[in-house]
This record gives C-alpha cells, structure tokens and sequence, in this order.
C-alpha cells in the first residue's frame, strides 16, 4: 500500500508541472507577428478557394448525371409512345 | 478539453479572430507541456517545442479534418512528431532538467521519497520512446486508450500491452533497486 501510495506520488511530480505564466503570452505574440500571420491568412485563402471549386465541381457533376437520368428517361419513354 | 469549443475556436480563427486561437493556447498549454517536458526531459527545451507546436498548429490549421479525429489529439500527435524530431536531432543527451515540486513531508521522508523517485525516472528514462509516450499519455495526461491509440496511430489493444509492459518493467525496475513492490 505504502509503495503503491508512493508511485502514485511519482506520478503526481511528474503530472503537476506547469508551464511558466507568460508562455501563452509568448506564443501570441509570435502568432501575432505579421509573417506567421499572413502565411497562414495566405493558406486560408487557398483552402476557401481550393474547397469553393472542390463543392461547385461535386455539384456540377451532380447536375449532370441527374439532366443524363432525365434524358435517358425521355428517350426511353418517347420511344415507347411511338413505337408501333 | 471540449471538442465542440474547439470546434467553435476553430470557426472562429477561420473567420480571422486570433482570439480563438488563444483560448487553444490556454486550454492546452498545460497538458502539452507535462507530455513534452517528461517526455524530453529538458524544461527550456520543452518549452521551445511547446511553442513550436502552437505554432505549427496555427500555420497547418487548414490541414485539420474534425471528421478524422479531435482536436486535442491532432495536437498531441504534432508533439509527439516534434518531440521525436529533436530527440533523433539531437544525439547528445541533455543534461536532466526535471523541475522538482516542493513535498509536504519530513526530511527523512523526502530522502526517502526522492530517492524512490530517482529509481522510478531512471526506469522511464530507460523506456523506448514509443513505451514512454504511451505510458505518459495515459499515466501523466489521463488519455483514453482510444485517444491514444490515434495519436500513436496504433491499434488500442496495442496501448494496452505496451501500457502493461511498461508497468510491469517500472515494477521490476522497483523491486530490483528499492525491495518494493507496487500495484500499478
């Protein structure tokens, strides 16, 4: 129990560490600097862009096997009207 | 840590408010740093990848896909790919630099406990860094196997046997140096 007792206060040093207080001040400011900004502003922008034509090309080809059922559906139909 | 709040950060660091982006920091700084810091041993170092990880984050933010995992975990498999990198990078081993946290017992206690504690974080040192990560992932930064088993891209009965494997060693490595035995 006593040794059991002991490992689990190892494990409390080990788990209690906290970072020094000023550590996320320091990593907004170096996000805040204008050069990671931008590169990531950048990277958005191509990302908007790369899943705008990413959904229009998935919509697109949507609509066109849909007009290509409708289609295929008319001729089947028109030819059965009009068979003798 | 909250999925749905990081999804929410995330929307919002998309939109170009950084303040989502700091609540991140603030949530994370701390589970990330007792992974790192065991893991590499090295307060300043530690720290220097701490940053490099938010850092990374905020640059690859567009490369996260929610539908392939959490937040959280996507963060820590970037600090354990870091953490990895500057071991291999630096072959030279560092000086320990484990901070050290004031015990509420006597001295003769603390003698006694810290030389304890000695044997205990030479039994990790010794471990693989695939058994050490696993192991303080789950022991230090309380991850589920599940979590786990993502970050170290693994099946989750595979974190259970490396996690067994490495209490049993640290158990051995006990018996072997103090005459004890523990129930981990």
């Amino acid at each position: 129990m006593n040794a059991e007792n002991d490992y689990k206060k190892w494990l409390n040093t080990r788990s209690m560490i906290r970072p020094p207080v000023h550590m996320a001040d320091q990593i907004m400011a170096r996000i805040k600097s204008s050069e990671i900004k931008s590169s990531n502003q950048s990277r958005m922008i191509d990302t908007y862009y790369q899943r705008f034509i990413e959904n229009n090309l998935m919509q697109a080809s949507l609509g066109l096997g849909l007009a290509l059922v409708g289609l295929f559906r008319l001729a089947y139909v028109s030819s059965l009207i009009l068979m003798p | 840590m909250n999925p749905k709040k990081d999804i929410d950060s995330i929307t919002k660091i998309k939109q170009g408010d950084i303040h989502g982006f700091e609540e991140m920091v603030l949530t994370y700084q701390t589970p990330l740093f007792v992974y790192i810091v065991n893991i590499i041993q090295h307060k300043q170092t530690a720290e220097d990848i701490l940053q490099d990880v938010f850092i990374t984050a905020y640059t690859h933010l567009n490369t996260y896909n929610r539908f392939l995992g959490k937040f959280s975990t996507w963060l820590y498999r970037i600090a354990r790919n870091r953490c990895l990198n500057e071991i291999n990078r630096k072959k030279e081993i560092l000086e320990p630099d484990f901070p050290e946290l004031p015990m509420e017992t006597s001295p003769a206690e603390d003698l006694l406990n810290k030389e304890l504690f000695e044997s205990l974080n030479e039994a990790l040192d010794s471990l693989s860094f695939e058994d050490r990560s696993v192991f303080i992932l789950a022991e230090c930064d309380g991850l589920s196997h599940k979590d786990i088993a993502r970050i170290e891209n693994i099946k989750t009965g595979t974190v259970k046997s490396r996690l067994s494997r490495t209490k049993e060693k640290l158990r051995h490595h006990l018996k072997m140096n103090m005459g004890e035995d523990i129930e981990c």
